[in-house]
């Protein structure tokens, strides 16, 4: 049976998962830290401790989260990709699929999108300003 | 005789049901009225699992839940129609239903089921243009009163393009 490795995460107190390979490390620190993503359509982690870090064009950036559970292997047919009417609707390319644990449905972010969405959303934020 | 077929006029949608004896169609209530789509299109009525809300998601698109297995995608159409939503809770029935490709669950304010109808109790809808009307494919007359038979694959197609960003 095929499996993948996934990990787990929370931003304002809900559970998702990302493919553990988009992960380069998992940064400690707090909001101050440049080059940190702290908003993004998961939320604003109120208080995060930790960055998942992905490198993007050369540079490293991290996606502030709440906590890091730690990585889980599930059996590949526990990710299923988002059902197609949803993929295309969606206002985000930040969210690769769903993984289903136990009675629960976890976003499976894409973290290089994800933190290249929430930094155009964050670029264009500051030009209004 | 070959010139006569020529100038004829395309045939209305339901003029290809005419040799059946009956159409089938699946009632549901929508906005406190009654609506339709085609029995061949729904494939099972289920009772929804929990579904998860999607972020950035349009309102017609209420989430994705777990069907044995499979995720699928949960659509209001009140929303498409009227820009209201229907009231879902844990436990609503909703009607999984295969247009071409798409496959997706349709929630509603309640599921009546099957009815049969002449295909000579069908006809156009009234108008066309946006609004519902847009949304329907022809108008059934029923002994309980006209029912709005939904144009399935029309609303997937608008709502994509509604969607589409910018």
């Amino acid at each position: 049976m095929t499996e993948r490795g996934i990990l787990l995460f929370s931003v304002d107190g809900r559970r998702h998962a990302v493919d553990a390979g988009d992960v380069r490390r998992i940064a400690m620190g707090s909001e101050d830290e440049p080059g940190w993503i702290r908003s993004s359509i998961l939320g604003s982690p109120p208080r995060p401790r930790r960055g998942l870090v992905a490198a993007l064009e050369g540079e490293e950036r991290a996606l502030a989260v709440d906590e890091v559970e730690g990585i889980e292997i599930v059996p590949a047919a526990d990710v299923s990709p988002l059902p197609r009417l949803a993929r295309e609707t969606i206002g985000t390319r930040g969210i690769a699929g769903i993984v289903v644990r136990e009675d629960e449905l976890l976003f499976l972010v894409d973290l290089p999108q994800l933190i290249r969405e929430s930094s155009k959303e964050l670029s264009s934020h500051a030009e209004d300003e | 005789m070959r010139s006569q077929s020529l100038q004829r006029e395309a045939p209305a949608p339901w003029e290809a049901l005419g040799s059946l004896d009956h159409v089938s169609l699946f009632a549901l209530r929508l906005l406190g009225e009654r609506f339709a789509v085609e029995a061949s299109l729904v494939q099972e009525v289920i009772r929804t699992g929990p579904v998860t809300r999607l972020p950035a998601a349009p309102a017609f698109l209420l989430g994705v839940f777990n069907h044995r297995g499979e995720i699928l995608a949960v659509m209001d159409p009140a929303q498409l129609l009227a820009e209201e939503s229907t009231s879902v809770a844990h436990g609503s029935r909703a009607a999984i239903v295969q247009s071409g490709e798409w496959k997706l669950a349709l929630v509603a304010e309640a599921l009546e089921g099957l009815l049969s109808v002449p295909p000579s109790a069908l006809e156009s809808p009234p108008t066309s243009g946006p609004g519902p009307s847009e949304f329907l494919k022809y108008v059934a007359h029923t002994k309980e009163g006209p029912l709005a038979v939904l144009d399935l694959a029309r609303m997937i197609e608008v709502a994509r393009a509604r969607s589409l960003p910018g």
